[in-house]
């Protein structure tokens, strides 16, 4: 099997974290990586930066969602009554 | 099936299609938290985003009959919050566009190696403050990488659900996905780098 360039090899780290690469490109990636420290850093950047992707919601996720509730609620009788 | 899937699951479609406001009220409290949370990331304005939410919500009750089911409500929904926050966007010319630059092209050799000057993370840089980056980095990123970062990481939305409210194809949401990803780890890792 040829070399793998790292720029090709990287192209590929989203299929394979989320699960979608195929069983030959997750051989062809994982051997690549055992090779090259270089793209097993990036690699676990990349899954760092994910994980952290994750947890941007949750603190900035309103709680107090009651007022705009209302709101439309108000907004749909007065439009069903005219 | 979780206590949020079941609550989904048992959802009053009927008592939404004939106006009944208990319905309405059990439907807003479900999923408006979320869908405010999504409007507030993508336009970057509580005040905004609550307009904005408000408008899609009335709107969805309008259009409910035409509601068909085959997506999940939540996904419908989504769909047109997201159309209202865009147009928002585009209505201030604040719409971003996918950019075609590449942040990472300059960190390989003509051989497609990785060049010398590989970004390296601080070792120790603590959860918090990574965090802190990254939220930062994705308020930076364009619309289009946005959105599909909080739909699938923050909201855990599936591909197929990702596809059916935003309308594009698993190919293109694919290359979002990893373009937004690399814009992420670039502006995290290397901050330097325009997103
Ligand atoms: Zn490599």
């Amino acid at each position: 099997m040829p070399f793998r360039k790292c720029n090709n090899v990287i192209e590929e780290v989203s299929a394979i974290i989320d699960g979608e690469a195929g069983a030959i490109a997750c051989a062809r990636f994982f051997g690549h990586l055992a090779m090259c420290d270089q793209c097993t850093r990036y690699f676990e950047q990349f899954k760092e930066v994910r994980a952290a992707a994750a947890h941007v919601g949750p603190e900035d996720l309103p709680t107090d969602f009651d007022h705009v509730m209302e709101d439309v609620l108000a907004r749909i009788a007065e439009e069903s009554k005219g | 099936m979780t206590r949020a899937a079941a609550a989904a699951a048992a959802l009053d479609i009927e008592g939404l299609k004939a106006g009944d406001s208990g319905a309405w009220r059990e439907v807003m409290s479900l999923h408006g938290p979320s869908l405010l949370g999504y409007a507030t990331r993508m336009l970057g304005s509580r005040t905004t985003a609550e307009e904005v939410v408000q408008d899609a919500l009335v709107k969805a009750y309008k259009a409910i009959d035409r509601f068909d089911g085959r997506a999940s409500l939540k996904t419908w929904m989504i769909r047109i919050v997201h159309n209202r926050a865009i147009d928002e966007l585009r209505r201030n010319k604040r719409y971003v566009d996918l950019p075609d630059d590449d942040p990472e092209a300059s960190y390989f050799d003509g051989r497609g190696k990785w060049a010398e000057g590989f970004p390296t993370p601080e070792k120790h840089i603590d959860a918090k403050r990574r965090l802190a980056q990254v939220r930062e980095a994705m308020d930076g990123l364009a619309h289009s990488h946005r959105e599909v970062l909080l739909l699938k990481e923050v909201h855990g939305l599936s591909t197929d659900q990702i596809c059916e409210a935003l309308e594009i194809s698993p190919g293109n949401l694919r290359i979002r996905i990893h373009r937004a990803r690399k814009a992420l780890r670039a502006a995290v890792v290397d901050p330097g780098t325009e997103a």
